[in-house]
């Protein structure tokens, strides 16, 4: 007859042991492999949803304004343009969504969907890019009621001119000239004329006025000017804001916004939007502005 | 009766032998001369004489031999009667004859001291008579009766007689070196043939006619004919007592019918066929004409004796088949002549003025001063006489013109200037003296008029023109974009191409446009090929106040031009003037405004904006109004923001300029 012998089985605990903790080991690797690969999914679906939407803008901004206005509809009503509200925009997919797909068949597609709607530019503080000498940044007035407009702007070398057209006035002309703390040499003459001081310290007038260097009031002369257009004088400017001053500014142009969506198999959704603003257009040249313009040449009259 | 006659006759005859006689004897006479020689001379020591009271200075013939500079001063004071006074180059001095006047005689005796002369041993005086290069040279200024008023009368010791203008019979008197009394006289002396009747007494002085006149200086050498100019001349005797002295008067000769003919012409510098030293047949080709000259011209003729009052008016008739002016029976007795313009009746269009330049008489030069050529003696009395006239023409010197804008701003860049000189020193009319009325900027680098604007600012070291042309300029049309029908007047809003021949067929077949269009905006571009300079010589206007017109065309160059024959222009602008040009350049190269060959007073008046883009691509305004300048601005733009308004309005319509710009901004919502 065998005989058991009477053994401890450390052996066995050792070898559990060290597969618990070989597991917990394979098990936290995994983890964390499967964390970064789902972040790094995420990501890359969140900018294929990002590049849906932008891809949405796109479309839109290649619409001619006469197209975006039929769009819009009414600036102040939503609901009566195909695509001046999301679910306006939902409404009407032949106008306002656009599919795209990823991958190629018969792998798996991926639709991405964008819903793009139109929008007046109508906001508080209408913000403008830099402008340099020979460049102009026009301001729609048309509607406007008040009788001063606001400009901030940062140049640190850069004072104003300003020219503002009443088109039902017999194209009535209105000009100033905005002063900074900067003193070009040799410094400008003014016959008849009032210069306009500008705010040189604008830290204590809060935001968004103090991101910009210099603010000034302009006055408009008369209601229903039609534009007023600035340019700098010596120095350009980097960036610029305008504001109503006691009144809102009138519609700038059409404020784009484009959701790019993408419906996951578990019922999740991912969205990114983008805004895009497109100002009305108008005469970008400076030059536009003198009655008589030499870009390189003498303006002169010979003594007969 | 007939003894009357006869002893009539008879008188005559002794009369005239007497006479003879008389100058043969008087001849013969010595001739008593005074004279005083600073300095003394051995010989002949006039004043130590004349205080002696014995004989007065030299006798007739005496030699004062300077030859070896004893008297470098030595001057010959002459008394009474004129003296000969032979000089020659070895400056030896003969006195020559003369008598009727002592020293202390005074004018109220006849005589007078006439003349000092001097050898030319010291610097020369006024009356210095010539001592060198003339070997033996005479020289008399004996005029001495003054007590004859008109001035006429004149003295010779030697007297020329009948000289028929030649000099191969030398007629007459001859001073020669060896002898120095009067000539005999000639045998063919006309007596009297003015109806002269001789006095019975041969005590009578009897005139003269000589030439030349009082004021004339004969220099004769010897063999040489003292000149005549071919006058007639008359001799008779002198009164007893003088000797080798004969008074004469130039003769009234009968005035002969003589004509003038010829034509003007112009000085043109910048005609080679043209100038001062033209030939005949060039300066026939320089003839003024109609259109030199709005009125004719009154040309006037004097004679010699009689500044005054003219013998002769003609009128230059522009235009007219040569001769261009003919005077006929234009009557002369002899006289010099000269042609005095009257320019007042010479004002051409231009507002200039003519100036005499000079005269031709066939191939001989008179010379001219003032509106009037020198005295000259006709080439061919009682016939015609050919002289033509040359003038220079003198611009009008007028108020610069001067140019402004309305409410519009003006930019020279890259260092260029604006000027504006010829700004009046007060306000025009409906135009205050500023190169901008009411608002306006100028700005640029180089420059600006002190009176820049009515009201606004002028800035230098600016450089507006940073975009420009880099971004976008010229736009590009697609190939879609229409062409523009040349013959359509009546445009439809939009983009149109067209050629730069063509854009010049299409201002110069038309006067106005119109823009319409569903848009409403009335704005047309036309966007040009092709390099060319446009010329406007008439207004090309807008049909309403809502049609406007871009012209953009990176080769074009324009030129509006004043024209005298049209009315391309305002005479009287104001703001609110109709323009004559309607439009907004955008061009390559420059843009002038000219006048046409002369003023016109009119101003151009252009609605719009004026845009050069190159390196000395100027923006000249040269248009003149000439007399009217400082009253109206030449040329006047008048700045239209319509421009701006209406770009917008097309590009918002979706028709596409390439001239508009709009704002964009991104930005990702979280």
């Amino acid at each position: 007859m065998k005989t058991l012998k009477n053994q401890n089985g450390q052996v066995i605990l050792f070898v559990v042991i060290s597969m618990v903790i070989a597991l917990g080991l394979g098990i936290a690797v995994s983890a964390r492999t499967l964390s970064s690969i789902s972040r790094v999914t995420d990501t890359d679906t969140s900018a294929r949803v990002l590049a849906a939407a932008e891809g949405g803008a796109e479309r839109m901004l290649q619409k001619s304004y006469s197209e975006l206005d039929t769009l819009m509809g009414d600036p102040g009503v939503d609901g009566d343009g195909a695509c001046d509200t999301y679910d306006t925009a939902v409404a009407n997919p032949s106008l306002c969504v656009f599919d795209y797909e990823y991958g190629v068949a018969p792998s798996p597609v991926v639709k991405f969907r964008s819903v793009s709607y139109v929008k007046p530019l109508n906001d508080l503080f209408y913000r403008v890019g830099a402008f340099n000498q020979g460049e102009v940044k026009q301001l729609d007035l048309r509607g406007y009621t008040g009788t001063e407009v606001q400009i901030c702007w940062t140049g640190p070398n850069s004072h104003l001119l300003y020219m503002a057209l009443n088109e039902t006035n017999s194209n009535y002309i209105s000009k100033g000239y905005i002063s900074t703390s900067f003193s070009p040499s040799p410094a400008p003459q003014l016959n008849s004329f009032t210069k306009i001081n500008a705010v040189n310290d604008t830290s204590t007038m809060g935001a968004p006025y103090s991101e910009y260097s210099h603010c000034a009031n302009i006055p408009v002369d008369t209601a229903n000017m039609s534009v007023i257009r600035f340019r700098p004088l010596y120095g350009g400017v980097t960036k610029a804001m305008f504001a109503g001053v006691g009144s809102n500014l009138p519609n700038q142009g059409f404020t784009i916004e484009s959701v790019g969506e993408l419906n996951q198999a578990n019922g999740e959704q991912i969205k990114r939007a983008v805004r895009v603003t497109k100002s009305y257009p108008y005469a970008a040249y400076s030059f536009f502005d003198y009655a008589i313009y030499a870009d390189q040449g003498d303006v002169t009259q010979l003594i007969d | 009766m007939i003894k009357i006659i006869f002893k009539i006759n008879l008188f005559c005859f002794v009369s005239i032998l007497g006479m003879f006689l008389f100058v043969k004897t008087s001849r013969a006479q010595s001739l008593d001369v005074y004279q005083y020689v600073a300095g003394g001379h051995s010989g002949c020591n006039a004043q130590g004489s004349q205080q002696n009271g014995g004989t007065y200075g030299c006798p007739v013939g005496a030699i004062i031999n300077d030859n070896n500079a004893q008297y470098p001063n030595l001057v010959v004071k002459k008394y009474g009667p004129p003296r000969f006074v032979l000089v020659t180059n070895t400056n030896t001095i003969v006195l020559g004859g003369g008598i009727g006047c002592e020293p202390g005689d005074t004018l109220a005796d006849g005589c007078n001291v006439e003349e000092v002369w001097r050898t030319n041993a010291t610097a020369a005086p006024a009356l210095e008579r010539p001592t060198g290069g003339n070997p033996f040279a005479l020289v008399s200024r004996g005029w001495v009766n003054k007590l004859n008023a008109d001035g006429k009368q004149c003295t010779y010791e030697y007297v020329l007689i009948d000289d028929d203008g030649t000099t191969n019979n030398r007629e007459g008197f001859y001073l020669t070196t060896s002898t120095w009394t009067m000539s005999t006289v000639p045998s063919n002396i006309t007596f009297c043939t003015d109806g002269y009747n001789p006095p019975s007494t041969t005590n009578t002085s009897i005139p003269v006619h000589c030439s030349p006149g009082p004021t004339s200086t004969m220099v004769v050498n010897s063999s040489f004919e003292i000149p005549r100019n071919g006058n007639l001349y008359l001799i008779t005797k002198e009164s007893i007592g003088v000797a080798g002295f004969i008074s004469c008067v130039p003769k009234e000769e009968e005035p002969v019918e003589t004509d003038f003919t010829g034509f003007l012409w112009k000085i043109d510098p910048s005609n080679p066929s043209c100038l001062s030293n033209a030939t005949s047949s060039q300066r026939a080709n320089c003839k003024m004409d109609s259109s030199d000259l709005t009125q004719n011209v009154r040309l006037r003729f004097y004679r010699e004796d009689d500044s005054v009052n003219y013998i002769g008016e003609v009128y230059y008739k522009p235009g007219s088949t040569p001769p261009d002016y003919d005077l006929d029976n234009l009557l002369l007795d002899g006289q010099k002549v000269k042609i005095c313009v009257a320019l007042f009746q010479m004002i051409d269009p231009a507002g200039g003025d003519y100036t005499l330049a000079g005269a031709q008489m066939g191939t001989t030069n008179i010379s001219v001063s003032g509106n009037c050529t020198s005295y000259f003696t006709p080439a061919n009395y009682g016939g015609n006489n050919n002289v033509h006239l040359s003038f220079n023409y003198i611009p009008a010197s007028y108020e610069p013109p001067w140019y402004t804008t309305i409410n519009g701003d003006i930019y020279s860049g890259d260092s260029y200037t604006i000027s504006n000189n010829g700004l009046p020193a007060s306000n025009g009319t409906s135009f205050t003296n500023y190169t901008i009325n009411d608002i306006g900027f100028a700005l640029g680098d180089g420059g600006y008029p002190a009176r820049y604007a009515e009201s606004g600012l002028g800035a230098t070291n600016f450089t507006d023109s940073s975009l420009w042309p880099t971004s976008g300029y010229p736009p590009t049309y697609p190939p879609t974009t229409p062409t523009l029908n040349i013959a359509n007047y009546n445009l439809t809003e939009g983009v149109y191409n067209v050629t730069a021949g063509n854009l010049q067929t299409w201002l110069n077949n038309g006067s106005s446009y119109t823009v319409s269009g569903p848009n409403n905006t009335g704005l047309v571009i036309l966007n040009v090929s092709g390099t060319a300079t446009i010329t406007v010589t008439k207004a090309f206007e807008s049909g309403n106040s809502n049609s406007r017109l871009i012209i953009m065309g990176p080769g074009l160059s324009f030129n509006f031009q004043s024209q005298t024959a049209s009315t391309f222009g305002e005479s009287s602008p104001t703001a609110s003037s109709n323009p004559n040009f309607d439009a907004g350049l955008i061009v390559g190269g420059s843009i002038t405004f000219t006048k046409a060959s002369t003023f016109v007073e009119r101003s151009m008046l252009y609605n719009g904006f004026l845009v050069t883009n190159g390196v000395d691509k100027d923006i000249t305004f040269n248009w003149t109004r000439g007399p009217s300048n400082a009253a109206h601005p030449s040329t006047i733009v008048k700045y239209d923001p319509g421009y701006i308004l209406a770009l917008q309005k097309l590009e918002l319509a979706g028709l596409a300029t390439g001239l508009t710009d709009f704002d964009l901004t991104w930005e990702v919502l979280d």
